[in-house]
This record gives structure tokens, sequence and C-alpha cells, in this order.
């Protein structure tokens, strides 16, 4: 690997020395992690439908001016709202409406200083990437929901990155649900043509019978990469809701690692990609059912139009001692021409003989007598395949619970539809 | 191989142990133990190989040398050390007998326990009525006996053993020889092509069909002795053939090493159906002993209308590693691949099929159920490929996995990568225990546990039992009940 | 033949039986009826030897035999048949193999010979015609894809093969349309016998319309509150089980 690349963020690390009282000693350690693994390549296993040759020829610098871009509209309705420009977080910006009398919200740094969540010992990750995220610990959110409080609208945190070609913003948020307790969470993720890197990690630690629902909705700009991670650990009971929605960048990467470590919590992690000339979009998944009677069940639907890509990694392990575990996905993908491309790799790691896992997964295009079933009623071809996109990724959108922000992302969707670069060839 | 009723009675009579575990004394001519450039002269020597034979071993030996053993199966084994095995073991007696007259007597009578009366073959020739199947009887590296050759070639088929085709028909073994498998495909490939001893060489002409099954029937021996041996089958326009194979070893305490290569080519309209039934010694209830087998074994579909069919039952082995699969070149050619896969005690399996889509209407189906048992663990691994010219590719698979202990593990990695807007691929995949339910149904009609469980296995089985000629699915389905005993309680 | 007392049988931990007293001479068809949740079903599966149903107290003897001491399948080779309530479905497994596998297992158990194939197709076609059954069902995989009605035909064509001395019925009759319960109940009638016994479990009167029970019990609460004749099926069916316990 690159030793220039090394040294480049080497130097990011430590300048990064003393900004955040008791976060030199996690970002070293860190970063030492990172060094020893390097980036993936093609061949890491896990990264092997991702492009990583970008992260290999140049060290991303930490952008260090503050832009004042425009403001996407809410998504729907939301409780409070969190801006973070470049990777820092933006007091003025953000709205923290009433959330403030019922849990506790902040800027990570914050945190570190109060020493009140030990948000040091809850720092995780060990992925390099994941790794290069804490050498690089700057800015972030830790949100603190107390046992049995209840959140109904979702809170969002939004994403931007402006004029922040060869930069790159690590942000990190922190979850900390207590028992019985229930937020929504939206990540959004947006930016200008600049050719920018976000690599972003969120962690939840959702206790006893709390619930946790996470939306991301990426719609960075075109030149950007985008890598993130989620490391969820779920008590008993409990349960965590993820879709996940990728729409923007040249090359975006999704990772979701959810541990079921006390009986009967249930994940749900679901997707949708849409990968238009020359984008690709890389979702990766790692159920592991630790405890026992515990379920889990992804549903993935991604298009790849022109030059597009779509790839899906889905893993699902059965520890020894997870009897009773029940464990579904199912992977579909349209391509809509030869240049377009779609790989899926869906796992499965039993070692519980008392289970019932399965998968399904199929590839192909849009079916032409549903589309001919539709024309033969008036339906022009292109709203017709249109419909059925939207059908076919409605699967995927089904567990979010707000109507407003379903409707959101199905408009995303049919936009996408409507102004994607090529017509396929029925 | 499991033509007669001898065989049939052989496998029935077989109790919960490997019954094939004997050994048998006979006189061996060995090659110094270890791998180097001279052991590799030796052999070909031995072989009385053309130099163009010795110049492509010691290449494919020195690229070897160069290569890594892949890790990235599920499979836990020691280091095996190349040094502290016998490449080359053959029964001292010299040249290829021209009869079985002349093989050594206590080989046959080997064969013949194993429920191959090698012997009681031909003469069932005369037998109106009964199957052929004639036998290429592979002992430790060296094949000592094929039968039928005589009746084979009036049909202008080929069936012989590889070292013979090398000085019989240079052109052809030239011709297609690591052309399906190239030298360097793999480091256990790539070790083959170097030390291979012996094996199968086939070849239909045009527009025949083969009038019996071809089968080979493997074993190995000889202590500390690694078994190398090559298949190639080519079947050329519009003909076609059915294929078995078979496989024992005795029980040792050691591990013993099998790296095999099989090639297949199908030409247009060509048509070739591939079963094995694999029981190598599996190792003892403590996973000791057993056999590591390693295994290259690939199709090339080259003409347009062509088929193979790999039907494999494995229930041997102390660790399996074995892909068979389909290059699709050929326009609207099929590729099919059914599978069982049973283990238990301490084995592990790692085995699938790589159906790689180039041609235009090409199709693939993919069957595969894994049962495990015991401490075992049994992984399905898969790649179904769509290169971006070949148009309206269809592909179903289905893979089950049957967990019959709260120890083993099932694993299932399928790849999917399409590039090909018409092509449907569709790929299902489940795991389950076997059905309390279901058990008791059975015990409830008067099963006992283990004959229910077999027979749920069975049943669990059947789409892949069904694809395997008639006298072996008899063998291999006892074969399975015989692999679960002990498995159940 | 069948003498069952106190017995107390818990499931997972939960006492579903809880002191259940019943004697069934040969000859005799007894009636249970009761309520969802009574523990009819656990009584069923009980008898034929489920794993996982506990009897923590009492006896189940059968033909002097201590029935407890028996594994499932050898309970049916002396003589015990439990119609299922929801037959399972085995794929991949044909319905004659299964049969004849189960028929020839309880000659072996009573020291018989095996019967031949040609021997089991002529019983087994004879039978099935007297079910009305579609000789296809044969071929089929146990019960995989069959309806309702067609499944409980499949219970009663294992009855006849397996000819019990002791036939449990449980919710035979559920999911029938009245053609198909006539049939059903032809099949339980030709197996009443001077040397054999009929527990029918059943939700409803209907059946007992068709196979008239000599006595009947209603079940509440794993417990029979209450024994009579035909005529206590006909009360409950007017009055309804409130009224009647």
């Amino acid at each position: 690997m690159n030793e220039q690349v090394i040294s480049g963020y080497k130097s990011q690390s430590l300048g990064l020395h003393g900004t955040i009282p008791g976060a030199d000693q996690l970002r070293e350690k860190a970063f030492s992690n990172f060094e020893a693994q390097g980036f993936p390549t093609k061949k890491s296993e896990d990264w092997r439908y991702s492009d990583m040759r970008q992260f290999h020829k140049q060290a991303y610098g930490l952008v260090d001016h503050a832009a004042k871009p425009e403001l996407p509209d809410m998504l729907g309705e939301t409780a409070a709202r969190f801006v973070f420009i470049n990777g820092r977080y933006s007091e003025d910006l953000s709205d923290l409406g009433d959330l403030w009398q019922a849990i506790s919200i902040r800027p990570l740094a914050n945190h570190f200083m109060s020493n009140e969540y030990r948000v040091n010992e809850l720092i995780t990750g060990t992925d390099a990437v994941s790794c290069l995220n804490t050498a690089m610990l700057r800015d972030g959110l830790v949100l603190s929901v107390p046992a049995g409080v209840e959140i109904d609208d979702p809170i969002e945190i939004v994403h931007v990155m402006s004029d922040a070609s060869n930069q790159a913003a690590h942000v990190r948020h922190v979850v900390e649900l207590g028992e019985y307790a229930a937020v929504s969470v939206i990540e959004r993720f947006i930016g200008d043509d600049s050719a920018y890197w976000t690599n972003s990690v969120l962690q939840a630690r959702v206790t006893e019978g709390a619930k946790l629902r996470h939306i991301r909705v990426q719609e960075d700009g075109a030149n950007a990469v985008h890598t993130a991670k989620s490391y969820i650990n779920l008590d008993g009971g409990s349960e965590y809701i993820c879709t996940n929605v990728a729409l923007g960048g040249k090359m975006s990467r999704f990772d979701a690692e959810v541990r079921i470590l006390v009986d009967g919590a249930k994940a749900i992690v679901n997707g949708v990609a849409l990968a238009g000339s020359g984008q690709s979009h890389d979702m990766h998944v790692h159920i592991s059912h630790i405890a026992p009677h515990s379920s889990s069940d992804q549903v993935f639907r991604t298009v790849a139009d022109s030059h597009g890509k779509t790839s899906f990694q889905g893993k699902i392990t059965v520890a020894k001692d997870a009897q009773r575990t029940l464990a579904d996905q199912s992977f579909k993908a349209l391509i809509f021409d030869k240049t377009a491309e779609a790989n899926a790799k869906p796992e499965l790691e039993i070692l519980a003989d008392d289970v019932k896992c399965s998968h399904g997964a199929t590839v192909g295009q849009l079916d032409d007598k549903a589309i001919f079933y539709l024309t033969s009623r008036g339906i022009d071809p292109e709203t017709a395949r249109q419909m059925l996109v939207a059908a076919f990724t409605a699967e995927a959108l089904e567990k979010i619970e707000f109507d407003d922000i379903k409707e959101a992302l199905s408009g995303r969707i049919a936009t996408w539809m409507l102004t994607r670069t090529a017509t396929p060839k029925a | 191989m499991a033509a007669t009723a001898k065989t049939k009675q052989q496998v029935e009579d077989m109790s919960g142990d490997y019954k094939y575990g004997f050994s048998t004394d006979v006189d061996m001519d060995m090659a110094p133990k270890g791998l180097s450039e001279d052991v590799i002269r030796f052999i070909s020597a031995k072989k009385d190989e053309p130099s163009w034979m010795l110049d492509w071993r010691l290449k494919a030996y020195r690229a070897w040398l160069k290569m890594e053993e892949p890790n990235w199966a599920k499979l836990n084994y020691p280091k095996i050390d190349y040094n502290d095995i016998y490449f080359y073991a053959a029964p001292k007696s010299q040249n290829k007998p021209k009869s079985l007259d002349e093989v050594d007597p206590e080989i046959l009578r080997m064969y013949e326990k194993l429920g191959i009366p090698l012997r009681e073959q031909e003469v069932l020739a005369g037998v109106e009525g009964a199957a052929k199947v004639a036998v290429d009887a592979v002992f430790d590296s060296v094949s000592v006996a094929t039968t039928f050759r005589e009746e084979l070639s009036k049909a202008g088929v080929i069936f012989m053993s590889i070292s013979e085709a090398v000085k019989e028909y240079p052109d052809l073994v030239k011709k297609y020889l690591g052309t399906v498998v190239p030298q360097r495909d793999n480091y256990f490939a790539a070790l083959n092509c170097a030390v291979y001893t012996d094996g199968t060489f086939v070849y239909i002409p045009k527009g025949v069909r083969c009038p019996m099954e071809l089968s080979t029937y493997f074993r190995i021996n000889t202590e500390n002795t690694g078994q190398f041996e090559r298949t190639l089958i080519i079947a050329e326009e519009g003909s076609y053939v059915s294929y078995l194979e078979g496989c024992t070893a005795p029980m040792r305490d050691e591990n013993q090493l099998h790296a095999a290569v099989v090639e297949l080519i199908t030409l247009e309209n060509a048509e070739i159906k591939y079963s094995t039934v694999q029981n190598w010694y599996p190792g003892d209830k403590d996973g000791k002993g057993g056999i590591y087998n390693f295994v290259t074994k690939r199709a090339l579909l080259k003409g347009d209308n062509s088929k193979v069919s790999w039907t494999q039952v494995e229930t041997g082995s102390a660790v399996t590693w074995k892909y068979p699969s389909c290059i699709l070149a050929g326009d609207n050619s099929v590729g099919e691949f059914y599978s069982v896969a049973v283990t238990n005690n301490y084995q592990q399996a790692d085995t699938g099929t790589k159906m790689i889509h180039m041609g235009k209407n090409t199709s693939s189906t993919i069957i595969s159920k894994g049962i495990s048992a015991g401490k075992s663990h049994n992984t399905y691994r898969g790649l179904v490929k769509v290169l971006s010219g070949a148009d309206n590719v269809r592909n179903y698979t289905q893979c089950d996995s049957l967990l019959v202990s709260s120890t083993s593990g099932a694993h299932t990695v399928p790849y999917i990568e399409v590039r090909n807007p018409s092509a449907q691929i569709e790929h299902e995949a489940t795991t389950s225990k076997i059905s309390d339910d279901q058990l008791f149904y059975c015990r409830a009609r008067g099963l006992d546990e283990e004959e229910a469980v077999a027979m749920i296995v069975n049943g669990f089985c059947k789409e892949v039992m069904q694809h395997l000629p008639m006298e072996f699915a008899v063998e291999a389905q006892k074969l399975l009940g015989i692999s679960l005993e002990g498995s159940v309680g | 033949m069948l003498k069952i007392k106190d017995l107390h049988v818990q499931v997972g931990g939960t006492e579903i039986i809880k002191g259940l007293t019943l004697e069934i001479k040969p000859g005799e068809t007894h009636a249970i009826m009761g309520l969802n949740g009574a523990g009819k079903s656990t009584l069923a599966n009980t008898i034929a030897g489920r794993d996982d149903y506990t009897v923590t107290e009492g006896t189940i003897t059968y033909q002097g035999k201590n029935l407890l001491d028996f594994e499932p399948h050898e309970r049916v080779g002396e003589g015990i048949f439990l119609g299922f309530q929801y037959p399972v479905e085995i794929p991949g497994v044909s319905n004659l193999n299964f049969m004849r596998t189960a028929l020839n297992g309880v000659r072996k158990y009573n020291g018989l010979e095996a019967m031949t194939a040609a021997d089991f197709m002529k019983l087994v076609r004879a039978k099935a015609k007297a079910l009305d059954m579609n000789p296809d069902m044969l071929k089929r995989f146990v019960n995989v894809g069959f309806s309702g009605g067609e499944k409980k035909r499949n219970e009663m064509l294992q009855m006849a093969l397996l000819d019990p001395k002791l036939a449990v019925l449980d919710e035979t009759d559920s999911g029938l349309d009245i053609d198909a319960l006539r049939i059903v109940s032809e099949g339980i009638n030709a197996q009443r016998r001077d040397d054999t016994s009929i527990l029918l479990i059943t939700h409803y009167q209907r059946l007992l319309d068709y196979v008239q029970p000599d006595f009947v019990h209603i079940m509440i609460d794993g417990k029979i509150v209450k024994s009579g004749g035909k005529e206590l099926a006909i009360e409950l069916e007017e009055k309804g089980y409130a009224s009647v316990v």
C-alpha cells in the first residue's frame, strides 16, 4: 500500500491531537489498527464488488472550511434536525425542537469532556475503514434516550458536503437506547459535485425492549465516494428496523453489522439502490444471531441502469447456542442493459440445528408480460416501467413507518426513473 | 461399477462402519517420498512417456512451486507436508495386462471384495438383458484393468487409461489436455499436472451413443500415498456417454491426499452425463485419518446445443474441496449440477459448482442438498456468472441444508454475477433441522428413529438421486443411511 | 384394552392434562368432546408417545402392559394407531414407500415376514378403493399438496393397512365436506370389531351421527368432567357446554 497515503492520514490524525480531551489515545490505537490492515483491495472478500483504487492513490484531506450551502427540505415531519457541514456540527443550522427536554443529545466532543457516557469505551470498529473513521474522530452526535422514553417523530441528521474535492469527512454517531425506549433516526447525505469522500459510522446499543428505527438516504454528489458502517448491538426483545436508500455518489458502500446478543431480539435491514451511469452501489449486511429465539429479515431491491452496478452481500450467521432462530433474506435485482451489472452473495453460516433460515435471490429485467398488460390498458411503456420499478422497490421500503417519508422516497425513485440516462430496450 | 446384484448385496450387508476399510497386500513399485523434478522424471520414465509429456509436467511443477494453497474454503486441516507423500505407487507387476488373466489375483480379489467383480462383468457380457458397465480400475495411481475394451472399440469408443492414451492417441491428448483446466488454474490442479500417474481417457466419436455405461473405480491402497488421477472425456458432435465414478480407500490413521483433475469437452449436440459416488474413507468417529479430497472438475461445453450433467453423492473423505463446473460457451448449451453431500463426525465438505454462461440461450440448473450430522461442517459454495454477450440465460439454483445435530454446521455461499439484462436468475436456499413433526409422524407409523431419519433424508435428497443411473441410485441411497448411522439421538 | 388412571401430562413445563381417568374395553367406541385447549390432542399425542409430552403422574395401561415403557414406533407394533389432526407433509417420500415401510416395520415387530411388493400393492389398492381414493395419491409424496379431505382419507388408508387394535382419531372429521365425512366414517366403522377399540376426539357431534359411540366423555381443562352415552353428545350440541356441565 502506498506509503504516502498512509503517512498522509497519519499526519492528519496527529494533527487532531488535543482537539478532544481524552480522544488522542483512541485515535492512535485506531490508526495503528488501520495501518496494519491498509485499505481493502478487490481481493478482500468483503469488498470484492467495490472499486477501491481511489483510496490507494491519494489520502483525502480533512475539510477545514465551513461552507454555507443550501439545506434540503425535511423529508417529512421531524422532531429535530441536526446539521453537519463538511463533517463539522453546525449549531446555527440545527434545530433541536423540544427534544432536549426528553433526551440527551449533544455533539460528541462535549461527551468526551464530561465523560458522562464513557463514549471512549463505546467506540467500536475493527475494519480498516471504520478504524480510519476513529483515527479521524472529530465530530458527531451522541444521542441518548432514557429508559421508557418514546420519541414519536424522527430525528433528522443531515450531512452536507460542499466544495470539498479530495477531502473527507469522518463523522461518528453514537446512539444509546435505555430499556423500552424508542427513537427514529434519519441520516441524510447530500453534497455538491466536488470529488469528496464521506466516511460515516453510526453505532447503537439497543437495550432490552427498546426499538431503533433507522432510515438512511444517500443522495451524495455525482463525484462523491460514500462509505458508511452501522454497528448495532441488540439486547433482549429489542428491535432494529433499518432502511437504506442509495441514490447518489459515484461509488457508495453501506455496511450494517447487527449483533443479536440477547434472546428474542428482532432485526430488519432493508435497502434500495438505484445505480445510473458510472455509479456503483455496494450494500453489505451481516446479521449475527448470537442468542436464541431471535429473528431477522432482509429485503433488498436494486436497479442497475446502463453502466451502473449494484452489489449485495448479505450474510446471516447463527451461533451454536442461537436455537430457534428465524432468518430470512430476499434480494432482487433488475438490470437494464448489457453494460449494467448486478452481483449478489447471499450467505448462510449456521451452527445451531433448530433454526429456519432461508434466502432467495433473483436477477433479471422487468417482466415483459407485465409491461404488455399495462400498455394494453392504455399506459405508455415508459410509465409502465416506472410503475413496475416503483412496485419492485416498494417491497424494500415497506418497513418505513412514516408515510410522509415513505412517499418522499418513492418520489425520489420515480424521479430517478424519469431522469435516468437511457431507456432500456424491451 | 454397481451393476451387479453382488454389489447391491455387498452394500446391503454393510453395517454402520466403513466397510471398504481393508487394505490389500500387493507388491508395490514406489517413487521416493516427496516431490522434486527428479521424482517427476522418475514418474514419467516409469510410464515411458514421450518427452512432450515430461516437459508439460515440469512446466506445471515449476508453476506449482510459486503458487499458494488456497485458503478461502471453509475447511480446517493441518498443513499438508508434500515431502511426506509418495507420489507414485504402482502394483509391481509391470506392463498393463492384456487380459484379466494377467492381473494380479490379489487385486482381482480386492475388487471383488469391493463389489466390482471385474471378471464377472466380462462374463456377464454374454448374458442377455444384463446391464453392461465397462470398468477402468485405478489402483493407487495406476490403471490395473479395463473391461469391455473390444466391444467398445467396435463402436469407435476409446476407453483406456490415460497413460496408454498418451502413447496411443498423442494428438487427441495433446489437443485437449489442460484446455479446460489450465495448469495454473489452482494449486491442486497444478500439482496434479506435475505428478498425475494415471486416470481415464474417453473419446466418443461423432454421432455415437456409447453402447454402455463407462465407469472408473478408484482405490487408494498403499500407505502415505497420494492419488492424482486425471480424467479426460471428449464427446464429439452428436455423441452421448454416461460415465460413472466410484472411490474407496482403506481405513488408516493418517490422512491421505487425493488431488484429481477431470476435464470434459462436449462439441455440438453432444452430451456427457457424469455421476460420482464419492466414498473415500472419511476418518473415524474422532476425526482421525481420512482422505483429503481436493478435486478440480470442469466441463467445457464448446459446441452449440451440448449438455453436461454432473451428479454427485459425496459421503466420504475427511475433507472435500470440489466444484464440478460448466463453462457454457456454445449457444443453447445446458449445464446441470445435482449434488448430495453428507457429512458426519468430523468431516468437512466445501463443495458446489460454477456455471459460467458465455453462450446465448444457455441454461443451468443447480440442486444441492447438504446434510450435516455429528460435529461436521458442510458448505455449499457456488458461482453463477452471466457475461454480457450471453443473451437469454436461465439459471435456477436451489440449495437446501438439513441439520441432523446441534453440533454441526451448514453453510451456503452462493455468488451471483450478472451482466446481461435478459438473464433470469433464480436462487433459493433454506436451512432447517430435521422436523420433529415429520420424525414423530414416521414413528407413529412404526418406524424406529434411524429408519425415520433415513427415510426423511432420502426424501430430502430425492431430486438429486433421481438423476443417478438406476444401479448407482440404489447404492447411493443405502450409503446415505449408513453415513448417518449413529448420528441420531 | 386401555386403562388410563389419574393421568397428568406436561407440555413444555405447563400441565395440560390434570388427572384424567378413562377405561376403554375391547369392542367399545368412545368419544371425547371438548373445546379448544381442553387437552384432547395432548391426550392423543401422549397415548402415541410423542416426545416433550411428559407424564408426571398416573398410569396408562394397554393390554396389561405399561404403555409408557414403549417407544412411539413400538406402540404401533403393539396395535395403537393415531390419526393425526394435521397429517404431516414429507416431501420426496412417496406415499407407497412410506406405507410399505410402516406396514413391514409393524409386521417385523410382530414376528411376521415382510410383505412382498406385489401383495402389498394388491392390498393397498383394495383399501384405497374402499376409501374412494384416487390411485394417483398413492404415488405422490406423503401428504404433499393433498387437500384437507385427501389428507384425512390418507390417514384412514394407513389405519386400514396397519389394522390397529386401538385407533385414536384426533379431529378426523375436521375440514371434511359431507361426502368425505361419510367415506371417512365408513372407514372408521369398518375398523369397529369385537376385538378393536376406537377413541374419537372431536369438537362436534356431527361425526357421531355416522360413527355411533358407546360412550361420550366431556373434557374440560385437562379432566373428564362428565360421561354418558350417545345422548350426551346430542344434549351438548343443543345446549352448549356451559349448561351441560
